[in-house]
């Protein structure tokens, strides 16, 4: 199914729009973005998240270059479609396809089950919103959470 | 006493707490989704497509079989004959009493049983608390 953008924006949630990561390694940016989501209180525990995220890393990388990666997966522990941003200025290792160090990072969660199955389509248009070298520069520059719809919404326009 | 509000900061402590088996069985039936969408040639195609990598399926099973080791025989008997009669949803959430798998309403004196594994008794599957 076609995921319009206005789906797109409404699945972001601001207090998942993080500027300024810390942690020093992949491990440590996953373990911070599930503390995020914990404390939004988007879900009640955070390890199965975690593990999850984890795990899927370890299926392969979701770095798919650019500076760029995507950690997702499903889990029960998630209750609905979610998507959230950050930005992490010194870059971090993350196996990427090109080798590059991550800059940027879109992590989407997804209930085992939707009505409709909105995930692989929603994926599908973040990767499509990043795959232009010009749009990815201004992704670079956003720095508030509705610079960034803006920057959705002119990418998937 | 108040529970603590749950920061970005706190996620490290208690992500590496001891895990229930009802944690684990989560992470296992995560795990096995993960699993059947990655084996699956359609997905796994679209997800190569997209620039992500799907390379590591037997480390990942792998992964799997230990964690499963971990839980006792009964409990493990439990998940598979349900994820088997349910199509891998062995586990469902509960809400507000009512168990989102069957829609069947979970009686106020339900207990958990010994190993915290709630059973939902309509349909049979394990309960998660949302």
């Amino acid at each position: 199914m076609a995921v319009d953008v206005q789906t797109v924006l409404g699945t972001f949630v601001p207090s998942l729009f993080l500027p300024s990561l810390i942690s020093r390694d992949k491990d440590g940016v996953l373990r911070e973005l599930v503390g995020h989501v914990r404390a939004s209180g988007l879900v009640r525990e955070d390890a199965p998240l975690l593990e999850m995220l984890k795990s899927r890393e370890r299926l392969g990388s979701t770095g798919i270059g650019h500076g760029i990666a995507v950690p997702h997966g499903r889990s029960l522990a998630v209750q609905h479609l979610v998507a959230g941003f950050a930005k992490h200025e010194k870059g971090v290792e993350w196996d990427s396809v090109d080798g590059e160090k991550v800059h940027l990072i879109f992590l989407i969660l997804a209930p085992p089950v939707e009505m409709p199955n909105r995930y692989l389509p929603f994926l599908g248009r973040v990767v499509e919103a990043v795959s232009d070298p010009e749009r990815r520069s201004k992704l670079v520059e956003v720095k508030s959470f509705p610079q960034f719809q803006d920057f959705l919404r002119h990418a998937l326009t | 006493m108040p529970s603590r509000k749950p920061t970005p900061e706190t996620a490290s402590e208690t992500a590496a707490e001891p895990r229930d088996p009802l944690t684990i069985l989560v992470l296992l039936q995560d795990l096995d989704l993960l699993l059947r969408e990655a084996s699956d040639p359609a997905h796994s195609a679209e997800a190569g497509r997209m620039g992500f990598q799907m390379g590591g399926l037997e480390e990942l099973r792998k992964a799997r079989e230990e964690l499963a080791a971990t839980l006792d025989a009964r409990t493990m008997r439990q998940y598979e004959v349900a994820s088997k009669r349910y199509g891998g949803r062995a586990i469902v959430p509960i809400k507000n009493r009512i168990c989102l798998g069957c829609s069947g309403l979970v009686p106020t004196g339900a207990n958990y049983g010994a190993h915290r594994i709630l059973l939902c008794q309509s349909c049979g599957r394990i309960l998660y608390p949302l």
